[in-house]
């Protein structure tokens, strides 16, 4: 991940910063396969350097944006560079307090605690992902607000206080246009530092695709960047639904190429065939056909495989 | 294509030019079709990548030279060909696909030349046809043996190169015009042949051959059935009724054209008489379902009548012409709602003996035998409320008439499927009367047969349409009511308001007076906990008389196909309102 930043040119005090977090927090051997290790990597020096720098000064991030930002993928990639245990809850519409903070059960014929995943976090400094926080009803999210600001602490009715252990961030993430969303209240937006998602840029979204198919022809991964750039252009104007605006489906569709499919039917498999209504499906199409040819085979794509 | 929107086969034929051109929300001026009405991919594509490289005002500039030019087909055509070969020089390096799509263009075109009949070989344009022939013949690498040299120096001009900027690239397609030609920048129209009559001759050919006519007392019907020259330049029909004085002739004009009313003659009357007082007083109302009258004996209406008809075969051919498009419509928007409602619902969940478990309780059950250690959901709560959706059914609605009707119907469908009780209706005034025209009743399936009997006609008395939509709220039994008027905020009878107390004389219902009249009847209507919201589509000279009537509570569209989506965001608003 370092040499990877490095070559992203982010800034060279930053990460010996994060060197010394990582020194200075050390993780228990029993949390260490928690410690995410990404698939992919979020490329956009900016958005590094100010999310970086959130987390050095003790802050909590709000990632917001729309989909295939790489909300998800930068905080995976924030909770590994800085050698953290991740907790990641996907929030949504019946989430309550027992579910974040833990509820009681029975054990041995008693009623005790079993602490939940923002209690855990707490607990061992860990980085608590907090996948599509708006999609939660704001009465349930109250719970957090001790955690989240200058008390750092949660306090579990009819048991103990604890503190939030010194190394613990918590990251959520959020997209005003998915179903189930709603806005943040303005206590809980105030106890994070927010970090706009800008879209991908060709450039990085180039890189993405040099970095998962070194063999793919230059001058189709410049199509099939575009192709994404196209479609995202296309549901900013709300002509079709985020649901075509699939980077992961992109990726899926360009390996089955690589296995031999047909560009047209891996599009189809990858990106069309995810939006129910025909129409919309007629007007991705149009799109696709108007980057990549019709019956491109595997062999013009991949020259070297 | 403006203020009625895009049919589907044109929406989709404008997102490709979208597409390569890289940006939204400009309206091209340019679509291409085949010869089937079917897109043409790959002229809209070119479409596209001209704004992209040349922008939105070289294109304005070019093609308003010769716009009214009695030439001015063929020379679209040509400058056409002569941006294809610009466009596509700039962008094929960069979209390897475009060559390809190119080869197809040119071999469609051979393939159609198969199918065309004599009649239409007749027809075309043949330097036009010759130069297409001969571009796309060059782009399959044949020779066009049959030009003459100068036809052939003539193509190979038209062959630009991306060396041109826009302002170079118009300058020479000028220059091509100009050599090739003969255009020298005046427009040269085609004279017309006019014959003018007066005197009786004109009066009974007044009567004979159709003709256009806006707002007048006695009806105008008019179809917006889309033509050739696009939708709002549609061939208009409108015909004539002579006004009559007598109350009775009145009456059975309406009951023939509008339907049978839904309340007794009493009912009625006592209606009247509680609602068409101040500014309405001497005015009528007419509360119908659309039931047809008994015993139609006025001719003239009954002609009228055929003729909503006929526009409720329109509605519906467009409807089902443009289906994927508003089926698409109507999920996003049912989505949305429901998407709303679960958010706001309020659940409450209660210990039960059933349900699931509560583990916090679970103690209960050993040390005090309580069995209630399970967690129930109350059962989703149904929206306490229910929209009238009040569509303005006057004059000025005429060229979006089968729009309107696909909207009302995407509305409906979508409340319905969310659970939300709607009624549809539309009002207009004529005679003196102000019509209320019901599509659609709460309790009723959302019906296209109902739905799509919407048409436009006469004038549109806003304040007494609302006070009627008022009194048949207070009969309805749900408890909240959201009232959402389609209007253009512009009300306007030819039945005049009386004199009285403070006004000695009559005034026109219309401009300042109608504008005063509804925004008290909206104040009115909110007094008694309606909230009353509106979609507004009109000039921007209108918006003063909108925030007048409606305050802060309407929403603009630019285009009547973005009326079940402006709506839906109203009826968000509300559902977020009630459940705080």
């Amino acid at each position: 991940m370092f040499s990877l930043l490095e070559e992203d040119q982010i800034s060279k005090g930053l990460l010996s910063d994060i060197r010394a977090f990582q020194e200075n927090h050390p993780v228990p051997e029993l949390l260490a396969p928690r410690i995410p290790v990404p698939h992919y990597v979020y490329y956009g020096r900016e958005v590094w350097e100010d999310a970086v720098s959130a987390m050095l000064c003790g802050e909590n991030l709000l990632l917001v944006g729309s989909k295939a930002t790489g909300k998800n993928v930068l905080a995976e990639n924030l909770a590994s560079i800085f050698g953290r245990p991740a907790w990641n809850v996907s929030f949504h519409v019946n989430m309550d307090a027992s579910t974040l903070i833990g509820m009681d059960t029975f054990e041995g014929g008693q009623v005790t605690f079993r602490p939940g995943p923002i209690y855990r976090c707490a607990q061992y400094g860990g980085f608590g992902i907090l996948d599509e926080i708006n999609m939660a009803k704001n009465e349930a999210l109250a719970v957090l607000h001790a955690a989240l600001d200058f008390r750092r602490s949660i306090d579990v009715p009819g048991y103990d206080r604890i503190a939030v252990d010194s190394a613990t961030r918590f990251i959520a993430t959020m997209n005003y246009g998915y179903a189930g969303t709603r806005e943040l209240n303005e206590a809980l937006t105030s106890r994070f530092a927010v970090i706009r998602m800008p879209t991908i840029s060709p450039e990085n979204l180039e890189k993405l695709l040099k970095k998962e198919f070194p063999a793919l022809n230059k001058k189709y991964t410049d199509q099939f960047s575009f192709l994404f750039l196209d479609l995202q252009k296309k549901c900013e104007s709300a002509e079709i639904s985020e649901r075509a605006l699939d980077l992961r489906g992109l990726l899926d569709a360009l390996r089955l190429m690589q296995r031999g499919l047909e560009a047209n039917r891996a599009l189809d498999m990858g990106i069309t065939n995810k939006v129910f209504d025909t129409y919309e499906r007629g007007l991705i199409r149009d799109v696709i056909a108007a980057r990549i040819p019709a019956r491109l085979e595997t062999a013009a794509l991949f020259p070297s495989v | 294509m403006t203020g009625q929107g895009y049919n589907a086969q044109q929406r989709r034929a404008v997102n490709v030019i979208w597409t390569t051109a890289e940006k939204y929300g400009f309206t091209p001026r340019f679509v291409a079709f085949d010869a089937d009405d079917m897109p043409d991919f790959y002229m809209n594509c070119i479409i596209g990548l001209v704004y992209k490289w040349y922008g939105e005002a070289m294109v304005q500039r070019l093609f308003d030279a010769w716009t009214g030019d009695a030439r001015q087909s063929t020379l679209d055509g040509i400058a056409w060909l002569a941006l294809e070969s610009a466009a596509y020089a700039k962008e094929a390096p960069a979209r390897p696909t475009l060559s390809e799509l190119r080869r197809e263009a040119a071999q469609a075109f051979f393939d159609r030349e198969y199918q065309r009949s004599r009649q239409q070989w007749m027809q075309q344009d043949q330097l036009l046809y010759t130069m297409q022939s001969a571009r796309w013949r060059t782009v399959l690498g044949k020779e066009s043996h049959m030009l003459t040299p100068k036809e052939r120096q003539f193509s190979e001009t038209l062959c630009c190169g991306s060396e041109w900027d826009a302002v170079g690239l118009e300058r020479e397609i000028r220059r091509i015009m100009a050599q090739y030609l003969a255009f020298d920048g005046h427009i040269r129209r085609k004279s017309s042949f006019h014959i003018h009559f007066s005197g009786p001759l004109a009066a009974l050919l007044t009567k004979l051959v159709p003709m256009q006519m806006i707002r007048t007392d006695e009806l105008s019907v008019r179809h917006s059935t889309h033509t050739e020259q696009g939708p709002l330049t549609a061939l208009s029909r409108a015909l004539r009724a002579t006004a009559e004085d007598e109350n009775e002739k009145d009456r059975q004009y309406i009951e023939t054209y509008f339907g049978r009313s839904m309340l007794d003659d009493l009912s009625l009357s006592r209606m009247e008489q509680s609602l068409c007082t101040g500014a309405h007083f001497g005015c009528h109302l007419w509360l119908t379902a659309g039931a047809a009258a008994e015993h139609p004996d006025n001719r003239e209406a009954e002609h009228l009548a055929r003729q909503a008809a006929q526009q409720f075969e329109k509605n519906r051919a467009d409807y089902l012409a443009n289906g994927d498009l508003y089926r698409r419509a109507q999920t996003r928007l049912t989505e949305q709602i429901r998407n709303c409602l679960l958010l706001h619902r309020q659940v409450e969940e209660t210990p039960s003996r059933r349900g699931y478990l509560d583990g916090s309780r679970v103690w209960r059950q050993p040390t005090m035998g309580d069995d209630r250690v399970f967690l129930r959901s109350s059962d989703q709560p149904q929206p306490e409320f229910a929209v009238d959706l009040l569509l303005d059914g006057s004059a000025s609605r005429l060229g979006f008439q089968e729009v309107i009707a696909a909207q009302g119907y995407i509305l409906a469908q979508s409340l319905g499927a969310c659970g939300i009780p709607v009624r549809v209706s539309s009002f207009c005034s004529l005679r003196g009367y102000t019509v209320l025209r019901l599509l659609k009743d709460y309790g009723e399936k959302p019906d296209r047969q109902n739905l799509f009997r919407y048409f436009a006609a006469g004038w549109n008395r806003d304040g007494l349409a609302l006070r009627a939509v008022g009194q048949l709220m207070e009969q309805a039994q749900v408890q909240k009511h959201l009232l959402i008027l389609l209007t253009d905020a512009s009300p306007n009878d030819g039945r005049r308001i009386q004199p009285d107390g403070s006004n000695p004389f009559s005034r026109d219902y219309g401009g300042a007076a109608g504008v005063t009249d509804a925004a008290a009847e909206v104040h009115a209507l909110r007094q008694n906990g309606v909230r009353v919201a509106a979609v507004f589509m009109g000039e921007n000279s209108g918006i003063p008389a909108a925030e007048k009537i409606f305050g802060r509570d309407f929403v603009r569209i630019r285009q009547m196909d973005q009326l079940a989506a402006a709506a839906g965001k109203l009826i968000e608003a509300e559902i977020r309102e009630l459940s705080v």
